[in-house]
């Protein structure tokens, strides 16, 4: 993949940098899911397709933040929080997709994470779903799920 | 008493006049019309209602990225973007770019973690540094008041304690994750 930076380091250590590509980006909103039922909106305000993937991740909780765990739930367990088809999507430049989605299972808390692969970096914009528990309670350190 | 009936009269006479003059008396809008200073409202026609359409908020990031490259200092223990780390290296050396666009508020945060490199040599040691963030495993930086994350450098670098702490030949691969929290 040109794209991708990478050093060959070869007989006599010949390395090779390779330019860096355009810019890529990747949209997603709501961040908060409020209701169990609703709609997740994507985005590509970029001018080259990406390939984007819907995963489930569990909350960790780190200094008071939330983030999402860097490995994603196995498709069977994720499938048993929440109903998203498709989970896996291709988007033209400027293109945007709604999709709908029901939480499943509303007393654990996840992140829906967007998940692109853009050259270097994989990209992840989450959305949360916050369970009643955790909605009213405090934040605890460690992993949520 | 006489004062009583004289007043009663005075009275009759008044309401007598005022029920006589009722149709000579000028409507409020005319009124208005010959007094510029009074108080009065003309309505011409039905009221007619203004209406918007419904507007839907969501809390929305948007992340853009752009490549960096990687060099390998000569000595082979140290693969890096960061040309600001000792040693003479090969390859070009440049940093990733990340910058965000969203509605939130400042409390929001972009997190890159998971620096990785893939190559014939593991590496022991995986460090990314965010913007004028120090080295460590994960790296976070606060979108600003309006929403908003600049273009902001990252930088990785790799070491090994493997192969005699030297990177073997073959190709190396950098990755990391970057991800936009809403921070609530």
């Amino acid at each position: 993949m040109p794209s991708l930076p990478r050093v060959v380091a070869g007989l006599g250590l010949v390395l090779l940098g390779l330019p860096s590509a355009p810019a890529l980006a990747f949209g997603q909103a709501p961040l908060s899911l409020s209701d169990r039922k609703g709609y997740l909106q994507l985005s590509n305000p970029s001018e080259r397709n990406i390939q984007l993937n819907l995963r489930v991740f569990p909350v960790v909780l780190q200094q008071g933040r939330a983030s999402a765990d860097l490995t994603p739930l196995p498709p069977e367990q994720a499938e048993q929080l929440i109903r998203l088809r498709p989970t896996q999507l291709r988007l033209t430049p400027g293109a945007s997709r709604t999709l709908p989605y029901t939480v499943l299972d509303p007393s654990r808390d996840f992140f829906l994470c967007g998940v692109s692969l853009q050259g270097l970096f994989t990209v992840r914009v989450c959305s949360r779903w916050r369970s009643a528990a955790s909605r009213s309670g405090p934040a605890k350190a460690g992993k949520a799920l | 008493m006489h004062l009583f009936v004289l007043f009663m009269s005075f009275f009759s006479i008044v309401q007598s006049y005022r029920s006589l003059l009722s149709p000579l008396l000028l409507p409020p809008a005319l009124i208005g019309s010959f007094c510029p200073g009074a108080r009065a409202q003309v309505q011409v026609g039905t009221n007619q209602g203004v209406n918007f359409g419904q507007a839907l908020i969501n809390s929305a990031c948007t992340v853009s990225t752009s490549d960096g490259s990687i060099g390998v200092r000569a000595n082979r223990n140290l693969i890096t973007s960061d040309s600001a780390e000792g040693g003479n290296f090969t390859g070009t050396l440049a940093a990733g770019t990340v910058s965000a666009v969203s509605n939130l508020s400042s409390t929001s945060f972009v997190k890159v973690d998971n620096p990785t490199l893939t190559g014939t040599t593991g590496a022991t040691s995986a460090q990314v540094k965010l913007g004028s963030g120090g080295w460590g495993s994960s790296g976070q930086v606060n979108l600003g008041a309006d929403g908003t994350l600049a273009a902001t450098p990252l930088h990785v670098k790799f070491s090994t304690t493997s192969n005699n702490n030297r990177f073997a030949n073959g190709t190396y691969t950098a990755s990391a994750t970057v991800s936009c929290y809403d921070g609530l």
